[in-house]
């Protein structure tokens, strides 16, 4: 007995070894960003891949990048491989772009692919291009380091100053499917031959309906209470100095309290949303130099805090007119007042809320300057 | 049967017995079971299975408790007679091989999809077998010792899964009391199936040192600790996917820890997976060991260690038939609804029997 059981197991382990599932490096081509576009007039994908080449086969190109056409991405994929000489392997992608026309139709059909698949890179970044993908995609700087890590690291680096969400292809998943929040991706585009961060796509469900600036995207995720390390805005205090630098402040925002509540007016069935905000901030730049008093250092904090809410008012305003519910007052009225959600259909009555932004700005330091 | 109940375990060890039992295969898909029925309460749903099998749990520990000097298999001879019992006994042997087939067949599916799709089932259902057989082979108190020093890997289980609070939204488990009490009971069926393994107390009962009061305490503490981490599973999985999407996704656990990487970890979901199979291991080693005890009635004690060779066989072959999805689903299904005779049914009619009987237990057997 313990003889047969002393065979089986040396059988056992000396047939598993890794013969069906090993993945050697040298078999496969390892995909670091892929992007994916609408190929208008065929009705077809267009996938691109980029992956780094080995340094010892490396002539003057640093990365290998293809690209074929097919009915879905997976299509495409395949059809790849008669292409490129080992298997392609995306468990290692650290970007997945994806071309505004594609995104404005819908967002999660091409993404199955990498939700469905278990070997895939769920931490990726996703991107929106504003144009193509494959343009950016495509980019071999020669000053940058390869485009995936760049814009891996861009889109990284803004996240900490809280100029984008934290997203990546499975954080984005809730709220693309979530009936009472929508969800924003990381928007791209290519200025004189660079990848440039333009701020976020919207959407409406799953699909692409308006974009937002740098700017805007932190007013809103300062809305959202989503401050990170840091975040800083400029704004345009003053208009009659000569000096056209002595116009502007820039102020580093610490802390931010929010407070934001859902309200339903029974008898006109208005919704209202108080959003109060409160920065607390640093001034970083304020070449005026003029900070010495209280009195002065009110003047200046009511002054960000009126021109603040009017613009923070202005971003609610463009979310709705996208239609898209990015603060998630949908699914705070689906939490708290559930009958009423049960008898509204929200996409249509989301356009109409009432957003009632105050922000209040707080200087409680200036540097070590007056 | 007196050289049977000499390895004795000690109360403690009753805990990690059933923990480990109980959780296993289901803790990846029992987030997505409930809320299928129960939505984003469904911890409320697994709470009230929780309730529900604590008073089984009361309900075996009395009946157990009046033939402290026999084990499940000799008890119901006394209980019932021979032909009856004959079948009973024979029913419940039939029952542990289809809950190990099952765990099999499970297993074999999430490491397939998950982990090796490539790699030949017989190989992945081997494996796990023959660790399960190594180990059965031994006696209860060496089993006893094995899940106590592989318990302290459910830590990392419970831990990995914080990762998840990172991307939490709490409003997800809002509103409450949102369904009929008839889904809240839907979703305790549904999540049943997590709880199977405590009915162990039935048949491993006379093997423990300890009076009755602390091991009724220390197996609900165990049960209450399975819930606790049930509960804890799900409520993270609810707070991570948003409702529309938890639907689509079979093993919300797993697929939740695969948004994660660090700069160490690249996949946390295939070091949990890792974690988890030795779970699934122990919960398989059970049943085995369960239904190597009968044979150990029905032939003599020294055989036991053999049969278990064979049962692990004889599972492997049968488990090596299921293919389709639907197939399993459908077998797992019925395991389920046959599992009510066995932990609920059975146990319940037998208590009554005891009862009526009034004590026929010690001294009437020792003198016949």
């Amino acid at each position: 007995m313990r003889a047969v059981l002393t065979a089986l197991f040396i059988c056992i382990i000396i047939l598993n070894t890794g013969c069906w599932d090993s993945r050697q490096l040298r078999d496969i081509t390892v995909v670091k960003s892929a992007g994916i576009d609408a190929d208008e007039e065929d009705q077809l994908i267009e996938v691109t891949f980029a992956s780094p080449i080995p340094e010892k086969y490396r002539t003057t190109e640093r990365a290998q990048i293809v690209s074929a056409l097919g009915h879905t991405p997976r299509h495409a994929r395949d059809n790849l491989e008669a292409e490129v000489s080992e298997a392609l392997d995306l468990g290692k992608l650290r970007v997945l772009m994806i071309g505004k026309e594609l995104a404005s139709e819908d967002l999660y059909p091409p993404l199955d692919i990498v939700y469905r698949d278990p070997r895939s890179a769920l931490a990726a970044q996703i991107v929106i291009a504003e144009d193509q993908a494959k343009d950016i995609i495509d980019l071999q700087l020669e000053d940058r380091p390869r485009t995936s890590e760049l814009i891996a690291e861009l889109i990284k680096a803004a996240e900490e100053k809280t100029m984008l969400p934290i997203t990546n292809i499975q954080l984005i998943c809730p709220p693309l499917f979530d009936r009472g929040q929508d969800a924003m991706v990381p928007y791209m585009t290519l200025e004189e031959g660079n990848p440039h961060l333009k701020g976020v796509a919207l959407f409406n469900d799953r699909q692409m309906t308006g974009s937002l600036s740098v700017k805007e995207t932190t007013m809103l995720l300062l809305m959202m209470d989503k401050l990170q390390q840091t975040a800083s805005l400029t704004e345009k205090v003053h208009s009659g100095r000569e000096n056209e630098l002595e116009n502007y402040v820039t102020i580093e925002v610490e802390e931010v309290h929010r407070n934001l509540d859902v309200t339903i007016n029974k008898a006109t069935g208005q919704i209202e949303v108080p959003l109060k905000i409160d920065l607390f901030v640093n001034v970083i730049e304020y070449p005026l130099d003029d900070l010495d008093n209280e009195e002065k250092l009110n003047e200046l904090s009511s002054l960000l805090s009126r021109n603040f809410t009017e613009k923070f008012q202005k971003v609610t305003e463009k979310l709705q007119d996208s239609n898209s519910d990015i603060l998630g007052i949908g699914r705070r009225i689906h939490a708290y007042h559930y009958p009423y959600w049960k008898e509204i259909d929200w996409k249509e009555v989301y356009s109409e809320v009432d957003f009632q932004v105050d922000v209040t700005v707080d200087i409680v330091r200036h540097g070590i300057l007056f | 049967m007196e050289p049977l109940l000499n390895n004795r375990i000690s109360a403690k060890q009753i805990f990690f017995l059933i923990v480990q039992t109980q959780i296993g295969i289901a803790v990846l898909t029992l987030p997505a079971r409930v809320f299928a029925e129960a939505e984003w309460e469904g911890w409320i749903s697994i709470l009230i299975a929780g309730g529900f099998v604590q008073c089984l749990l009361i309900l075996y520990i009395s009946l157990v408790h009046r033939f402290k000097d026999h084990t499940f298999f000799t008890m119901t001879r006394i209980l019932i007679g021979k032909p009856l019992s004959v079948v009973v006994n024979f029913s419940y042997f039939i029952y542990f091989l289809t809950v190990t087939i099952l765990i099999l067949t499970l297993y074999y599916r999430t490491i397939a999809s998950w982990l090796f799709p490539e790699t030949p089932k017989w190989i992945i259902m081997a494996l796990i077998v023959s660790a399960a057989v190594f180990l059965v082979r031994e006696d209860i108190h060496i089993i006893a010792r094995f899940y106590t020093l592989v318990s302290c890997l459910l830590i990392l289980i419970i831990g990995v899964q914080l990762t998840g609070y990172t991307a939490a939204q709490p409003l997800y488990l809002l509103p409450l009391g949102h369904i009929g009490i008839a889904d809240y009971l839907k979703g305790a069926d549904a999540s049943l199936q997590a709880m199977l393994g405590f009915e162990l107390i039935l048949f491993i009962y006379p093997f423990i040192q300890g009076a009755k009061k602390e091991v009724t305490k220390i197996s609900s503490y165990a049960i209450w600790f399975t819930i606790g981490v049930y509960v804890f599973s799900s409520v993270t999985a609810f707070l991570f996917f948003s409702p529309d999407e938890i639907v689509l996704v079979p093993n919300p656990v797993l697929y939740m820890l695969k948004a994660f990487t660090s700069p160490v970890v690249d996949r946390l979901d295939l070091i949990f997976i890792s974690v988890w199979i030795i779970s699934v291991t122990t919960s398989l080693m059970t049943y085995l060991f369960l239904a190597s005890q009968y044979t150990q009635v029905i032939f003599s004690l020294k055989k036991r260690k053999s049969a278990v060779f064979y049962l692990g066989l004889l599972i492997l072959f049968i488990a090596l038939f299921f293919e389709s999805n639907e197939a399993i689903d459908a077998f797992s299904e019925f395991v389920g609804n046959i599992s009510y005779t066995f932990i609920v049914g059975i146990p319940f009619i037998l208590l009554i029997i005891a009862l009526v009987r009034k004590k026929p237990a010690r001294g009437k057997e020792k003198a016949s």
